[in-house]
């Protein structure tokens, strides 16, 4: 368990991240404004786009670190 | 090898969450708006995608997962993350919910990469359908074309 502690400690955030978009899909609102959902979405893409770029660059890096050679 | 096996496991029951969207508990609040809704599921696929991408990784780096099978496995999530950027930005569109709903149906053809991640070994399909899943709940969300939303 003790050996398990410093790997649950890393997977905090990834983990953590996942939790709070699951919960945010539970999340309920109160009645919003046009302009409220627009702003609304606005911060929550803005969010994902950074995790879908992250995503993106770490692809890159691992293909450009380890290309694979056509057969 | 724990830390791969621990994020593997970490998302199936987060699955099994996010599949429950429903509160049991029926209070009066207004109905969530369909753009929040497809919002929040896209951002739910965008935070589960790097502890896929590291996983595969991880199987390639452990030899469990040739370079090739990485390969398809990494453009199949590259596919989902362009089209869940794709969704974003039509979901910061000034258009109107109708107009931006049928934008997003056409946005990505799933058939390709379910085709694709069919012949990937069991647990990198297990990874890639995972990611899938959260795509195709994301069509959901939105919704089917022809029907008043």
């Amino acid at each position: 368990m003790i050996t398990l502690l410093p790997i649950l400690v890393s997977l905090i955030p990834q983990v953590g991240a996942i939790v709070a978009a699951v919960v945010s899909l539970r999340k309920q609102y109160p009645e919003l404004t046009p302009e409220q959902i627009q702003g609304l979405v606005r911060e929550i893409t803005t969010r994902s786009d950074a995790a879908f770029d992250a995503v993106l660059e770490q692809i890159a890096a691992d293909q450009a670190a380890h290309p694979v050679t056509p057969k | 090898m724990q830390l791969r096996l621990t994020r593997t496991l970490a998302l199936f029951p987060l699955l099994l969450l996010a599949s429950c969207a429903r509160s049991p508990i029926s209070t009066p609040v207004a109905p969530t708006p369909p753009q929040v809704v497809v919002a929040n599921a896209v951002n739910l696929l965008a935070q589960s995608l790097p502890v896929v991408s590291s996983s595969i990784i991880a199987e390639r780096d452990q030899g469990k997962l040739s370079p090739e099978n990485t390969l398809t496995a990494q453009l199949v999530i590259a596919s989902l993350a362009r089209a869940g950027k794709q969704i974003n930005e039509i979901l910061r569109s000034p258009a109107p919910w109708p107009e931006q709903r049928n934008q997003i149906i056409i946005v990505v053809p799933l058939t390709n990469i379910q085709t694709a991640v069919r012949n990937l070994p069991p647990v990198a399909a297990a990874l890639m359908n995972t990611s899938i899943l959260l795509f195709q709940q994301i069509v959901a969300a939105v919704g089917p074309v022809g029907v008043t939303p």
